[in-house]
Formats: structure tokens, sequence, C-alpha cells
């Protein structure tokens, strides 16, 4: 069959299936929508110009005054996207190959972009960064779960992607936004350039037979700021960029007017200008949603190769992106690993009903088990970020870190700075300094420390409490009382219904 | 379309009651055949719309917020079924198990053809193009906005998901089509 051929009966019968009569929206829904702006006000500076700086909100967002969703467990998660994850990934798996390229004192460290001399933080101190920001991550109008948000390092320091924007800093807590590739979809570094590639649309029915258009670039620079480009070198859209070991693979999802859903193709370079296609497995070309992370020996990549069988995912791996061959890792739990690495991560299986189960890799064939239960008390409400040295896990709504080597432990990060408290709901990026993150209407940078004790106090942020009696005026957020903060709950609180 | 500026916070909150509401009952049915669960469904739609109201300060082309908000809630349900495949399932007997298939009345549409519940064997991506298709009614050019991907890319999921879906309803003319 044609691949644009329909198929009549099928279509009819999940059309079918979508007339019948749908339950009712219910009620709460709508009070719930109406209690929103009064949880949650924003300030209207916020609707500022592209790459204004917000202004100060009146209050820290708290997240006692956020509306109650319907039932526990499930309710207001705010998390990364899949593919977000994947993203944050390929960005980790940069800053890794960056760090590993440069070392602990390479001269290319720019200053104020300090290491850790351990490889296992101890503290996140944290600072308000918006002023100093440019803009960055607010003026994202597609932010929510999307895959437009990246921060990479290179030698020049760090440089980040978000919305239509590309913004550099030398140390994670000073951005500058810069003329640059805009609209960047996947964004990496290596052999000290950072590469972008913008890829807005790949279709054979643009063109006459026997081609398709290729609009897509990728652009690359050494100092941020001054940037050429060339087409694609390829016919298909880019689906992913991770860098590992000195190499960066772009995943393809190919297309030709000859096979206009074509399989999974890789294209490897080591200097980000010229490009090979790597020799794969035809079952790993054929796969599905092909996802390919950084590990400590090169690449590993997961793909579904049966559509109707969840747990049919294949694993391989390489050494150097371009001769890829099967992976069977010895797994003690393959649905949870499966899991994981379709989060994006290679170091953590995702928590389930069952209570937090994590498996820990560096190398995608080596599996353990947690040997403690310090995320227990976590919940799954959690944002997990690795980028193939450590994994990160941010409580989403108490703000706490926790930090894991692959080693089957886990740390709870000591917090502090000048901040006050960090708003809960966030979102984080890993950065190899530190932990950039996003609450509230400010952007804050969390430097990290590796033994020292961190400077400041923050308070606990606060947690989900009975739901209030009344609400304050549109506009104006309750205020932060440190005497009425409850700690950090030990297990996940209990949502009351949004109506009541 | 344009950069709202100066706006009180009672016109942003009420520009943002105003657009959201409508497209409530869509999100909800969007994430009901999703999720096959009424309540999560609920809560899925609720935490798009914390996100959505979040983000809403960002969002600078009000007129697209319909497709945005669906993008939110289609993620916000990719998320939750993705974390399903790190959840054991529990041996059910028949008995129970039928309840709990015709509970839900989401479940319920969806287990009175096998297509309906053979959706549920496709991966979060694809059934998430299949619900947008053929559930909410959507055009291939819509679903790429939405999904923020090209147009062949959905395209080529689409024809995926229907083969995936057709080779289980009848083996052996999925075979021979190939």
């Amino acid at each position: 069959m044609n691949v644009f051929e329909h198929d009549g009966e099928l279509e009819r019968r999940l059309r079918t299936i979508g007339a019948e009569p749908q339950p009712p929206l219910p009620g709460s829904m709508s009070s719930y929508l109406r209690q929103l702006p009064e949880g949650h006000p924003v300030s209207s500076s916020r609707f500022a110009r592209h790459g204004q700086v917000p202004a100060r909100p009146s209050g820290s967002i708290s997240i006692a005054d956020r509306p109650r969703a319907r039932t526990s467990g499930s309710s207001l998660k705010v998390i990364a996207g899949i593919a977000a994850a994947l993203v944050l990934t390929v960005a980790g798996g940069v800053m890794f190959a960056a760090l590993r390229e440069a070392g602990p004192g390479a001269a290319s460290q720019p200053a104020g972009t300090p290491v850790p001399s351990k490889e296992l933080w101890t503290g996140l101190e944290w600072h308000d960064i918006t002023a100093t920001s440019d803009g960055l991550f607010a003026t994202d109008p597609w932010s929510s779960g999307t895959t437009s948000s990246s921060v990479v390092t290179w030698p020049g320091g760090l440089a980040a992607t978000s919305g239509d924007g590309l913004w550099i800093s030398p140390d994670g807590r000073t951005w500058r936004l810069v003329a640059g590739p805009q609209y960047v979809k996947l964004l990496g570094s290596l052999d000290g350039r950072l590469i972008a590639i913008t890829d807005p649309v790949a279709s054979c029915e643009e063109t006459a037979a026997g081609s398709c258009l290729t609009t897509g670039r990728i652009w690359s620079s050494q100092n941020g700021q001054d940037w050429t480009s060339e087409l694609l070198p390829f016919q298909g859209s880019a689906m992913s960029l991770t860098v590992s070991s000195g190499a960066a693979v772009i995943s393809v999802e190919a297309i030709s007017a000859a096979d206009p859903i074509g399989p999974r193709v890789l294209y490897v370079s080591v200097d980000g200008t010229s490009w090979r296609q790597a020799s794969m497995p035809s079952d790993m070309s054929a796969s599905v949603d092909l996802r390919v992370v950084p590990t400590t020996a090169g690449f590993m990549a997961l793909g579904e190769t049966s559509l109707t069988d969840p747990s049919s995912a294949e694993f391989w791996a390489s050494a150097d992106g371009l001769t890829w061959s099967n992976l069977s890792p010895a797994m003690p739990d393959r649905q949870a690993q499966i899991s994981g690495v379709f989060q994006g991560l290679l170091g953590l299986s995702s928590p389930g009903l069952m209570g937090t189960e994590g498996l820990h890799s560096r190398d995608g064939v080596t599996w353990i088990a947690d040997q403690d239960q310090a995320l227990s008390a976590l919940g799954g409400m959690n944002q997990e970020l690795s980028d193939g040295k450590r994994v990160l896990v941010v409580g989403d709504w108490n703000s706490e870190f926790f930090v894991s080597l692959g080693d089957g432990h886990w740390l709870r990060l000591d917090q502090g700075g000048d901040i006050g408290s960090l708003p809960g709901g966030g979102q984080a990026w890993l950065l190899p300094t530190g932990v950039l993150y996003e609450g509230g209407g400010r952007l804050f940078f969390g430097q990290a420390s590796a033994g020292p004790p961190v400077q400041g106090t923050l308070r606990p942020a606060p947690t989900i409490t009975e739901p209030p009696t009344s609400t304050p005026p549109a506009g104006q957020s309750q205020p932060t009382n440190p005497g009425s903060v409850i700690p950090a709950p030990t297990s996940q609180p209990t949502l009351a219904p949004a109506g009541s | 379309m344009g950069v709202a500026t100066g706006l009180a916070a009672e016109d942003v909150s009420a520009a943002f009651i105003a657009r959201a509401e409508p497209e409530l009952p869509g999100a909800y049915r969007l994430a009901g055949f999703l999720l096959r669960d009424a309540g999560e469904a609920e809560d899925a739609t609720q935490e798009a719309l914390l996100k959505a109201w979040l983000a809403w300060p960002k969002l600078r082309d009000r007129d697209s917020f319909g497709a945005w908000f669906d993008r939110i809630v289609v993620n916000v349900c990719k998320n939750r079924l993705r974390d399903r495949k790190g959840i054991r399932a529990l041996a059910l007997d028949e008995e129970m198990a039928n309840e709990v298939r015709t509970a839900d009345p989401f479940r319920a549409a969806l287990a009175r053809d096998e297509v309906g519940r053979l959706v549920a064997t496709l991966s979060p991506d694809h059934q998430a193009l299949v619900a947008l298709r053929f559930w909410r009614d959507m055009s291939l050019e819509e679903i790429a906005e939405r999904l923020d991907l090209p147009l062949g890319t959905v395209k080529s999921r689409l024809h995926y998901a229907m083969r995936s879906l057709r080779g289980q309803l009848d083996p052996q003319a999925e075979e021979g089509s190939r």
C-alpha cells in the first residue's frame, strides 16, 4: 500500500469512536481555571518586548498559593517534556564531552567558570540572575514542555537557545543575547565550536518529483558572535544532535521522493563541518523513535522495533558514532531502563507507583539498582536531568535537589545563597558548574559546590497545605511567611479538589 | 496578534480565561482519549492549564492559543503515558478487569471497537497523532503545528501508526502489503 493511500475502513472506525458522546467537562475545571490567575499572579510587566528583562514581581509565587488539582499523585506536575529531556541530555553530553576535552584546568576554560574539583556536588548556592540574563528563557512562547530550550557549554563558556534567540554566558550567571541563527532546533558544541541546526521544514511534497526540499542549515561559530552556515548535508529532518567522545551524531528522519517515510539515518562529524553517514544495522535504521544518548563509552541508541510491544525496544552502542552494533545490556528491569532512556537519561529509571526504583548506568551496559532510598520522599513528581556524568533529580514542588554519580547512592544537596527561597514548580537546566532554574517568573543560577559549605541560607520551599479559604485579589500574591513554611514533605502531598 | 503591553492584572487574567475556556472541552476530550481515564484526563488538563498560565505572558501570538494549549496538553499526556512504562502492571482477575475497562467513559468508548483498544499499544507519539487526527479532526498541517514536527514527519508517523493498527487487526493482509 502506498504510504499516502488512505485506509478508509480503518479511518472510519477510528472516527466513529471519536464521534461517540463524550463525558461532559467536569465542573471543577472552570472553577480551576478561574482560580488560576488568583493563585498565580503574574506581573503584567512580563509582557515585555523581546529581550527585555522582566521586572521583579511584587512577591515570589508561593506554592501554597497554587490552586489545587483533583487528586493526589498525578496533579500539577510541571515537568520538562520528553523531548526537552532529550535535548537536555544532548546538552549534557556536549558539556561532558567539552569538559573531558578541556579538562578541569584547561587554559581554554574562561575565567569565572569554576569547575567543581570533585565530581560529586554537595551544595547549590543560589542567586537571582534575572537582571543579568538579558531575557533568557523569558521570551519563549512555546516553552511549556517543548523542545525549544537547551543549554550547552563550549570553550567560550555557555550557550543557550530559547524560542528564537541565542544567548551566551561566560559563567552561567551573566547572559547576553547575541545575533546568531534564529529558531535553532538543535544546539551543540564540538571541536571548540558551537554548532546549531535550524531545520524549519523538510518535505517532499514541496518540490518536484525526484528531490526533496531541504531548507535546514547547520551553523557554526567559534566565538558565539560570528556565524557561518551551510545547507544540511542530507535530505530529511534532523531529530537530535548528540555529542560524546569528540564526535557529534545527528539523527535524521530521512525523506526522499522515492521514500517519503524514509528510515532513520545517522550522520557523524568530528569537526562540525564535514559529515559522514554511519553504518547501522537494518533493524536500527528501521526502528521508530530512535533516541541517541551519550555514554562514557561513546553513544547508545534506543529504538522501538515493534509498534505493538512497548517492551520491544532494542539497544545499540557505538564508540565513535560511525559503526553501530547491537547491545544486550544486563538489566534488572528492562521496562524501567527503557523508560529512563526514553526520558533522555542514562542513569535513572522512572519512579513508578510501586516506589522509586532507580537504575544507574554510565556506559549503558552495566546497570545497578539504588542502594539507598533518598529519593523515596519525593514521590514521582520530579524533573530528572542527566549529563552522562551525574544525574540530578529536582523535587518538583519542594525545590529539593538530589545528585548521584550513578553508583547507586544519592545525595541531597545543601542549598544556600541570597534569594530567600526558591519557588517550586520551575524548570531546571543542568550545567557543568551548577543549575539554571526558571520559576516564578525569575531566573536563578545555583553555583555548584563540591565540599565546602554553601554560603547563605535558603528557606525551605513552601509545600502544599490545605486549600485556602479565600484567595487574594487578582494580581497580588500571598506574602511568603517563613513562619508558616512547612518543611519538605516526606511523601507526595495530597491535593484537594480544585473546586473545593 | 501582537504583544500586549501594560495590561492590568485583572485584564491579563480575563484575557487568559477568555482564551482558555473555549479550549477546555476539546483539551479534556483529547486528554481523555490519550490517557483513557477521565480522572487522569482532568488532572492532565488542569496541569496543562497551570503550565499555560505560567507561560501565558510569554505567548506573543495570542491567536495561536488553541494550538499552543493543545501542544501543552499533548506533552503532558505523553509524559504521563511514558511514565506508565515504568509502572509495573498488577494482575487483575477477569471480572475486576472488565469493571475497570467499562467504568471509565473514555475507556468504554475505546473498548467498543477493537481498533480503539489497539491504539493503546502504540507509542505515546503515535497515540497523540491518532488522537489529533481522528478524534480532534485536525488536518496534517494543524497536527504539524501542534507537535512542532515537519509535515513529512507527521505523515510518516501517522503511516507507521496506521500500519501498526492495520497489522494487528489483520496481520496477514498487512504482511502482504509490504
